[in-house]
């Protein structure tokens, strides 16, 4: 395999796990965020700048740098969480700004936009994006079909009904809202392992507005409707790499091309590609039955 | 049966300068169905809205099960057992009939977040006994057909019907039911009627608060009926003395003849 390809394969596990992270926050439990990729920067510039200045291994630092995202969180979300739903999105927009301009601030150590290099390399990246991807995929599952998932769903359609079956909705967005970030964390150090550089700019909240296009592309209420479009609309501009409008590469037109795509979702199919449907064993089974059925039909016709 | 499930003092609420509860008093005992009846606007959902802890009230005591709760949240009472439904039917979206209903006992569950993230085997042993539960709840209201449907699915009256079961899944002391039938057209009303008897044979310690303003509905169900008017409390009494209520028939009645 090249090192395009390697390198393409884990972006696009990034983007999915900060994808699925997304799908438990805001697809589940209804918090609208536009400041998960501030996390995502935690994660990277905490670990990478820890892990030189204090000369400790990076996986090391890796894990204080998750710690400390679930601690940022939390500290975030305490307050937060009692405000309404639009007021908590334009708290995560501020937070995230706030992240940025302090990497901006403590010059000194991140090398502010210049941008943190020479990050070590790490020989089994593709591995270790693929396991960590596999097993988020598995948790966020697992939360879908539990008691949390069903509680989260409650509070989404209607806080004051949940509270009237005894949900504590305050405390359960807190624990969910913490998990998402922690995940975006987790990738950020992924994708600091990837590119070898940091800059502020790649953590930007156009980055985390990103993330919302593709699980409302994919379907709000279906896990697999987000992976399949975060790893369908990142795969996309890798396609028309080579086209060009205007003397420029198509790719540089992507946030553009989200745009378009994004109003035409909302417009035709406002629950996304997939809505609520799930792609599993018993979805695939039932579309193997109706497939076998209607040439069954068409075989009889002709006869 | 002589104990007092819920009992409110002098319950007072205001809005701005509008009072829309004034001095309420009720008691209601287990295994018994009361009903409030008056015109829109008359305070019945706010009174709901009191007992619940959705709303604090300005004045009085509100007791529920020997305990004065007007210190505690919407979410503590609830876990006392004090259940309802809402006045247009609030299922929650995305979660079939089945997982609707397990949403009532899941507050309860025994299984923490690390667990369900692994999907350890204690964790399936709870959702088993979560599922039997509330299995068991809709077979006991016959509603076990529609478990696996999504409740847009459902006709209005059965929508109402699983809101019902989900309110009993969690084996509530005191059941409130705001308008029950509202939108109803009258045979779905006399199948919902019919239901909340069975509801009253079925569980014989529960006690059953209905808001309505259709008087055929409360009148054949209620043992006991309290008349609400712009706030206050006009009259209360049997069924047979609310009809024959002078004040009730000039303020409620009387508006249609």
């Amino acid at each position: 395999m090249s090192a395009y390809q390697t390198g393409l394969i884990v972006q696009i596990s990034i983007t999915i796990m900060t994808v699925v992270a997304v799908f438990a926050m805001t697809g589940l439990a209804g918090m609208f965020s536009l400041g998960q990729a501030a996390y995502m920067a935690v994660g990277a510039y905490v670990t990478f700048v820890l892990s030189r200045f204090l000369d400790i291994p990076y996986p090391i630092t890796g894990i204080i740098s998750i710690l400390i995202s679930i601690l940022l969180s939390w500290i975030i979300a305490v307050p937060t969480l009692k405000l309404r739903r639009d007021y908590f999105a334009l708290i995560t927009v501020g937070f995230s700004q706030m992240i940025l301009a302090l990497v901006l601030l403590f010059e000194d150590f991140t090398r502010g936009s210049i941008g943190f290099s020479k990050i070590p390399r790490m020989d089994n990246l593709l591995l270790v994006s693929l396991v960590g991807l596999a097993l988020i995929i598995f948790w966020i599952r697992n939360l879908k079909y539990s008691r949390f998932g069903r509680m989260c769903i409650a509070l989404k359609n209607d806080e004051i009904a949940a509270r009237s079956f005894g949900i504590d909705v305050y405390h359960l967005k807190i624990k969910i809202y913490v998990l998402a970030s922690a995940i975006a964390s987790f990738a950020g150090i992924l994708m600091a392992l990837r590119n070898r550089v940091i800059t502020p700019d790649s953590f930007g909240w156009a980055q985390s507005a990103e993330m919302q296009i593709f699980l409302f592309f994919g379907g709000t209420n279906s896990l697999t409707g987000a992976i399949l479009s975060a790893g369908g609309l990142k795969l996309l501009p890798e396609f028309v790499r080579d086209v060009t409008l205007f003397g420029v590469s198509m790719q540089e037109y992507r946030t553009i091309i989200y745009a378009i795509l994004i109003i035409i979702v909302i417009n035709f199919r406002p629950q996304g590609i997939l809505g609520e449907k799930e792609i599993n064993f018993k979805w695939l089974k039932n579309l193997y039955r109706r497939f076998k059925q209607s040439i069954l039909k068409k075989n009889e016709s002709y006869d | 049966m002589t104990e007092q499930i819920l009992k409110t003092h002098n319950l007072s609420k205001a809005f701005g300068g509008v009072c829309a509860v004034k001095d309420f008093n009720m008691e209601i005992n287990a295994g018994r169905i009361r009903g409030i009846i008056g015109p829109n606007g008359a305070g019945k959902t706010t009174i709901f809205n009191l007992l619940s802890r959705i709303y604090k009230e300005d004045e009085g005591t509100i007791e529920f099960a020997g305990q004065d709760v007007t210190s505690k949240s919407q979410i503590e009472v609830a876990r006392m057992g004090l259940s309802r439904t809402f006045q247009n039917t609030r299922l929650f979206v995305g979660l079939n009939v089945l997982d609707n209903v397990k949403v009532a006992l899941d507050h309860d569950g025994k299984y923490s977040l690390f667990s369900a993230l692994f999907k350890l085997p204690f964790r399936n042993k709870q959702e088993r006994m979560i599922k039997e539960k509330a299995m068991s709840c809709l077979e006991l209201l016959n509603l076990d057909e529609f478990a696996k449907l999504s409740p847009s699915n459902l006709s209005y009256g059965y929508q109402r019907r699983v809101e019902i079961a989900r309110a009993l899944a969690n084996d509530p002391k005191v059941l409130m039911l705001d308008e029950p039938a509202a939108g109803l057209n009258p045979e779905e009303t006399s199948m919902l009627m019919d239901f909340i008897k069975d509801i009253q044979a079925k569980y014989p310690n529960l006690a059953i608060l209905v808001i309505e303003h259709r008087m055929e509905l409360i009148m054949n169900l209620c043992d006991h009926i309290y008349v609400q008017d712009s706030g206050l409390t006009i009259a209360e009494g049997t069924p047979a003395e609310i009809q024959s209520n002078p004040k009730v028939l000039a303020a409620y009645l009387g508006e249609e003849e």
